[in-house]
C-alpha cells in the first residue's frame, strides 16, 4: 500500500474527490492523508474549511483521511475547533503551518492543542524548515514539553535544516519525519539514522498543476537505498497506523 | 554538449565525493562537463585548497571539469586569493553568503567585485542562494542592480522558500541566470517560462542530489526546443564557449 501522508488540494477550487483520486492513481498513491490549501492562504472560517475539507474526505470511498486546522489567534476557540475536529469529522490529526499561517508557536492556545491532540493521539504535522516560526529545533522545543503527542516534521528541514531535523528525532522519541522536500542526501541520512517506524512519506502536493511533483518526490524516494521491510513501512504501515487508517 | 553546473567535490571524508566518483556519475547519465565547486569548509575557511582542489581537478581532467573557485570576501587579501584562483584556471567566481557571513548586495563582497569587474569582467558569478537571511534572490537583485556589467549565476533559484522571488528579480535583471539544483525540475522548468529559456542553467546539486535522477527529470521536462540551451548551451556561452 502506498500512502502519502503530506498532501494538499484546494477543497474551494474542487471539491469533487474523483478528481483528487485521478491525481492519485495516476501515480500509484493508493491512500492519502489530506491537509487543506485555502486554508492556510485566506483563512475565512476556519470550521468552513475544515468541515468542506471533512466532507471532500468522507465521499472518497475510504481512501482519503483529513487533517484539521486551527488559528492560534482564536484562543480559547481555536482549541474548540481542534476539538471538534477530531470528535464530529473524523480528522486523524492536524496540519499547521506556522509560516503560512503567520503565527508563533510559543504560546497557551498551541499548548493546550499540543494536550488535546496527545490525548486523542492524534499527530501534529508541522510545516517545518523555514524561519521564523517554523524552524525544526523549534517544534522539537514543543515535543520536549508534550512528550505524549506525536509531531511530525513536514519537510524533516527541507534543504537548509535536515541536520537539525534529524538531532530533533534522535533527541525526542515523539518527533516522525516525513520524506518531503529533503534533497536525496538528507533523505538516505534520516532512514539511515532513525528508526524505519518513525518515518512517512509525502509528495507536498498542492493541487491542479503540480502533478509532476508528485511523480519527482516518488522517484526520490525510489531512488534511496532500503530494505524491502523498510520501504513499505515508510510508504504504508508507518501512516496507516499513526493515522488509524484502518478505522 | 550537456553540462551539469553544480557539483561539489572533496579530498576529504567519503570517497563517493572525489572527482573520479563524479566522473562515473556523469559518464552514466550522459553528461559530458561539470562545474565543480569546493566543499563547505572551503567556502567557509580553507579557500586556497577548495581552489586548488577544483582548479587541480579540472586540469587533471581536461574537458570534464569547469572549476568554481571562491574566496571569503571578509579576508583582508581576498581580492588576492581570488585573482590568484582564477588564473590559476578558475572559470566561475563562487560566494556562499550563508557560510560565508555576509549580505549579498551589502558590505564586503562589493569592494571585492568592483576589481573583479575591472580585471575578470567575462567571470561570471555564481551566488548561492536559498538560504533564509543570507540568500534571498532580491538580495542579489540589489548586487545585479549595482553591477549591471556582471552575469551573475542565482545559485539554486533560491530554493526552497524564495521560489517565487525567482521570475519579479530576474525580469527585472538581464544579468541574471538561474540554476536549477534543488529547485526541482517541475518547479525550475515551470519558472524558466517566464524568466526565458535562455537564462536556465541545468545544474543537479551533487552529491547531495542523485545527479541521475536529476539529469533524467530535467531531460523529461524540457520542452525539446529548449533543452539545448538550459542543459549546457546557455552555461558555454556564458563562460565564452568552451573547447
Amino acid at each position: 500500500m502506498i500512502v502519502d501522508s503530506h498532501i494538499h488540494w484546494p477543497v474551494g477550487a474542487n471539491d469533487d474527490p474523483a478528481a483528487f483520486l485521478n491525481v492519485l492513481d495516476r501515480y500509484g498513491t493508493d491512500r492519502a492523508v489530506v491537509s487543506g490549501w485555502e486554508i492556510f492562504l485566506r483563512p475565512g472560517s476556519v470550521a468552513m474549511w475544515n468541515d468542506r475539507l471533512a466532507d471532500f474526505c468522507r465521499r472518497s470511498g475510504g481512501r482519503l483521511v483529513p487533517l484539521a486546522t486551527f488559528y492560534l489567534a482564536d484562543g480559547e476557540a481555536a482549541v474548540r475547533e481542534a476539538r471538534r475536529s477530531l470528535e464530529e469529522l473524523g480528522a486523524r490529526g492536524f496540519k499547521y503551518h506556522p509560516w503560512l499561517q503567520g503565527e508563533n508557536i510559543f504560546c497557551e492556545t498551541m499548548y493546550e492543542v499540543c494536550r488535546l491532540a496527545g490525548r486523542f493521539q492524534a499527530p501534529i504535522l508541522f510545516h517545518d524548515g523555514t524561519p521564523v516560526y517554523s524552524l525544526s529545533s523549534q517544534i522539537a522545543v514543543l515535543a520536549g514539553l508534550f512528550p505524549e503527542t506525536i509531531f511530525i516534521l513536514g519537510h524533516g528541514g527541507i534543504l537548509h535544516f535536515w541536520e537539525e531535523a534529524l538531532e530533533a528525532a534522535r533527541q525526542y522519541p515523539n518527533i516522525y519525519i516525513a520524506l518531503c522536500g529533503q534533497h536525496s542526501w538528507a533523505m538516505q541520512a534520516a532512514c539511515d539514522e532513525l528508526p524505519a517506524a518513525r518515518l512517512l512519506w509525502g509528495s507536498d502536493y498542492v493541487g491542479p498543476g503540480a502533478e509532476e511533483f508528485i511523480a519527482y518526490r516518488r522517484g526520490l524516494f525510489d531512488g534511496l537505498e532500503l530494505s524491502p521491510d523498510v520501504r513499505t513501512a515508510i510508504l504504508g504501515e508507518n501512516p496507516k497506523r499513526l493515522f488509524r487508517l484502518e478505522e | 554538449m550537456l553540462i551539469d553546473a553544480c557539483c561539489t567535490i572533496d579530498n576529504e571524508g567519503d570517497p563517493a565525493l572525489s572527482p573520479s566518483g563524479l566522473l562515473r556519475v556523469m559518464d552514466l547519465s550522459g553528461v559530458d562537463r561539470a562545474v565543480v565547486h569546493p566543499p563547505d569548509r572551503c567556502f567557509a575557511f580553507e579557500n586556497d585548497e577548495g581552489n586548488t582542489l577544483t582548479t587541480g581537478s579540472a586540469k587533471q581532467h581536461p574537458g570534464r571539469f569547469i572549476a568554481a573557485v571562491t574566496v571569503n570576501p571578509w579576508r583582508r587579501d581576498g581580492y588576492e586569493r581570488l585573482q590568484k584562483a582564477l588564473d590559476g584556471g578558475g572559470r566561475l567566481a563562487g560566494f556562499s553568503p550563508g557560510l560565508q557571513g555576509f549580505i549579498t548586495g551589502c558590505g564586503p563582497l562589493n569592494g571585492l567585485l568592483e576589481k573583479l569587474a575591472k580585471s575578470h569582467p567575462d567571470v561570471p558569478v555564481y551566488i548561492h542562494t536559498g538560504h533564509h537571511s543570507h540568500g534571498a534572490p532580491s538580495q542579489l537583485f540589489l548586487l545585479a542592480g549595482r553591477f549591471p556589467e556582471i552575469r551573475f549565476i542565482m545559485g539554486h533559484s533560491g530554493a526552497t522558500d524564495y521560489a517565487t522571488d525567482v521570475v519579479p528579480v530576474c525580469r527585472q535583471r538581464p544579468n541574471i541566470y538561474v540554476e536549477s539544483s534543488f529547485a526541482r525540475p517541475p518547479g525550475f522548468v515551470g519558472r524558466l517560462k517566464a524568466v526565458g529559456w535562455e537564462k536556465g542553467i541545468m545544474g543537479s546539486g551533487w552529491p547531495l542530489n542523485d545527479l541521475a535522477f536529476e539529469w533524467s527529470e530535467m531531460r523529461r521536462l524540457l520542452p525539446a526546443e529548449h533543452a539545448e540551451k538550459v542543459l549546457g548551451g546557455n552555461l558555454a556561452a556564458l563562460l565564452g564557449g568552451l573547447a
